[in-house]
C-alpha cells in the first residue's frame, strides 16, 4: 500500500490524524485500513475512532503523555493491509418530488435541466460512503453528479422530516431524523438509516457503497407500512 | 430491590436524566451527552455512595417540583434553586432524606444555570447504548420531563444513608470566568486573536452549544473538509462569531476548530448563563 503523508496532533482528550485534504476512494480505503489496525490494537486507554472525510480521530479516556500514543500509532500505520473489506452496495428507494420532495423544481431550474433529469441524474450513480456523523446515522456520501449540484438554502428549514433527501452544495444525503435543515429537499425514503432499538444502530458502513432508486408514492407508503409490520428488508448488492 | 416512583408535578426547565455520557457510539453519529457540569453530579453520587456514572437529574435556569411516593436518599449539587422539602428549606451539596409523600420543589438559579438531583442508587432508566442520557433529538433515553411523568429509582434495602457533613462544592465553578483551552487544530485561523477577547454568552445557547458575542470583527471565507468536533470544541463560522461545543453537539464539522476547551472549561461552562463574560487562557 502506498503510505499518504500524515499529520499527527493532540486534540482535546485524542489524537487526530490527517491525511492531505481530499475526497477521494484511495484515502478512504487507507482511513479504513488504519482504523481496523488501530481498533485491533492494545493501545491502553483507547474508547473509540470517528473516521471523516480525510482524518482518523482517535478517542482515549485519559491522554496524559500524547507524544507516545503519536509514536505508537506511528509504528501501527505501517502494519495496515491492503485487506479486501466486505462492503455492501444499498438500494435505497426514494419517492422524488410529489409532495416528498418540495425543493427539486429548484435543483432542476438551478441546473437548466429538468424534474426528470434530476431523478436520472440522482439515481444513475454509486456513491460512496465516507463516514457518518452530523446526526446520529446521517451518511457522508462521495459521488454527486456536478450537474446536480445546488446552493443550501440562505435559512434553514425549522424541520426537516426523517427519511428527506437533500443536496446541500456538492452532497447529497439522507435525513435519519427529523432536524433542523438548509439543504435542497428533493425526496424521501422510507427506509430507517438510524434505528435506536438495534446496535449497531446503523445497518450501513463506511466504506458501503449507496444506489437510489425511484419509487411511487404508493410504493412509498407500502414499504412504509411494511417497515412497520416488520416485513421489509432492505437489498444489499 | 424493588422499584420507586417520583411523579412529576412542575417538569422545569429543560430537565433530563443524565450519567457521564455516551461514549463509544460517535462512528454512527451519536453524541456523547451526559451531565453538562460533571462535577456536581459527582460530588452528589460520591456522598450516596454511588457509582459516579449513576443517573441524575439535571435541571436548567429554574427547577422542578417532584412528589415522593417513597423514602429517598438524596444530594442536590450545582446552581443554587432553593431547594425546599414541604416549604421547608433543605441543604445543598449534603444527604437529605425524604419520605413518601414530600415534595421537593425548586425555584430560580441564584447562581450558576443548572442543579443535579442524585438519588442514593441512582434514577432507574433503561440504558440504550451503555447510557441513560437523555438525547431526545434521536429519542435516546427518557424524554425531557414534563407534567405527570413518572421517575423510577430503586429502593436501597438497607434503608436511607446517614447524613454526613456538608461538601463543601469547589468555588471556581460558579466564579472562575477564565475558561481554560487548547489549540484546536485550525488554531492558525484567528485562534490567537480569540485569547485577547472578552466574550458574551448569547441567549441562543444550549446543550447543544453555546454562541458567543464579543467585540473585534473574526470573519472569516475558510472552510475545512468536515471532520471530527468534541464538546469543547471552539468553531469559528464565517460570520465570526465563535461557538463552544457543548454535551449533545454533533460528531462532526466543518468550521474551523480553532480552539479546544478543557473538560474543567466545559463543566466551568455548564454553570454560565446568557449575559454572562468569559475569556479564554491557553494552558
Amino acid at each position: 500500500m502506498k503510505d499518504f503523508d500524515l499529520t499527527y496532533r493532540q486534540f482535546g482528550t485524542a489524537i487526530l490524524i490527517e491525511w492531505p485534504q481530499i475526497v477521494n476512494e484511495a484515502v478512504l480505503q487507507d482511513i479504513l485500513a488504519f482504523e481496523k489496525m488501530i481498533l485491533e490494537s492494545d493501545l491502553p486507554d483507547m474508547v473509540e475512532t470517528v473516521p471523516a472525510f480525510a482524518s482518523l480521530t482517535v478517542f482515549f479516556d485519559h491522554l496524559k503523555e500524547a507524544g507516545k500514543v503519536i509514536s505508537a500509532l506511528k509504528e501501527i500505520y505501517p502494519q495496515r493491509i491492503n485487506r479486501v473489506m466486505a462492503k455492501n452496495t444499498w438500494n435505497i428507494p426514494v419517492c422524488y418530488g410529489q409532495g416528498f420532495g418540495e425543493d427539486i423544481h429548484l435543483v432542476a431550474s438551478r441546473n437548466g435541466i429538468s424534474h426528470q433529469q434530476v431523478i436520472d441524474g440522482h439515481c444513475q450513480v454509486v456513491y460512496k460512503v465516507h463516514f457518518i456523523g452530523f446526526l446520529p446515522g446521517f451518511l457522508y456520501l462521495g459521488g454527486l453528479p456536478v450537474h446536480l449540484h445546488c446552493p443550501r438554502k440562505q435559512t434553514p428549514g425549522l424541520v426537516t422530516k426523517k427519511g428527506s433527501v437533500g443536496i446541500g452544495g456538492a452532497q447529497t444525503g439522507i435525513y435519519p431524523i427529523d432536524s433542523p435543515g438548509g439543504w435542497n429537499i428533493i425526496g424521501n425514503t422510507p427506509i430507517s438509516l438510524f434505528n435506536a432499538q438495534q446496535d449497531p444502530p446503523c445497518f450501513v458502513k463506511p466504506g458501503d457503497q449507496v444506489r437510489f432508486h425511484p419509487i411511487t408514492p404508493a410504493e412509498h407508503s407500502q414499504i412504509s407500512s411494511d417497515i412497520k409490520s416488520g416485513q421489509y428488508n432492505i437489498a444489499a448488492e | 430491590m424493588n422499584m420507586k416512583e417520583i411523579e412529576v408535578l412542575v417538569p422545569g426547565i429543560y430537565s433530563s436524566i443524565q450519567d457521564m455520557g455516551r461514549p463509544g457510539y460517535r462512528a454512527f453519529g451519536i453524541p456523547v451527552s451526559g451531565a453538562m457540569d460533571q462535577v456536581s453530579p459527582a460530588l452528589g453520587n460520591s456522598m450516596l455512595g454511588n457509582n459516579v456514572n449513576a443517573a441524575t437529574l439535571e435541571m436548567t435556569f429554574s427547577g422542578a417540583k417532584l412528589l415522593f411516593h417513597a423514602s429517598a436518599s438524596l444530594a442536590i449539587c450545582g446552581a443554587d434553586m432553593n431547594p425546599t422539602v414541604n416549604n421547608q428549606p433543605i441543604g445543598m451539596n449534603k444527604v437529605e432524606n425524604v419520605n413518601a409523600g414530600d415534595i421537593l420543589a425548586f425555584g430560580r438559579a441564584k447562581m450558576g444555570c443548572r442543579t443535579y438531583v442524585c438519588i442514593k442508587n441512582g434514577f432507574n432508566v433503561k440504558k440504550q447504548y451503555r447510557s441513560s442520557s437523555t438525547y431526545f433529538p434521536a429519542g435516546l433515553g427518557l424524554p425531557l420531563l414534563k407534567k405527570g411523568m413518572k421517575l423510577y429509582f430503586d429502593d436501597a434495602s438497607h434503608g436511607q444513608v446517614p447524613s454526613f457533613s456538608r461538601i463543601k462544592p469547589p468555588s471556581f465553578l460558579f466564579k472562575s470566568t477564565k475558561i481554560e483551552v487548547t489549540p484546536g487544530p485550525e488554531y492558525h485561523l484567528l485562534g490567537k486573536e480569540l485569547l485577547s477577547c472578552n466574550f458574551q454568552i448569547s441567549a441562543d445557547s444550549n446543550r447543544m452549544g453555546y454562541r458567543l458575542a464579543g467585540p473585534g470583527n473574526h470573519a472569516h471565507s475558510e472552510s475545512i473538509l468536515t471532520s471530527t468536533v468534541m464538546p469543547g470544541t471552539i468553531q469559528l463560522p464565517p460570520a465570526g462569531n465563535p461557538v463552544v461545543l457543548m454535551r449533545d453537539c454533533q460528531t462532526t464539522g466543518g468550521y474551523p476548530r480553532v480552539l479546544q476547551v478543557t473538560e474543567m472549561g466545559i463543566n466551568i461552562l455548564a454553570q454560565k448563563r446568557p449575559g454572562d463574560e468569559i475569556s479564554f487562557v491557553m494552558v
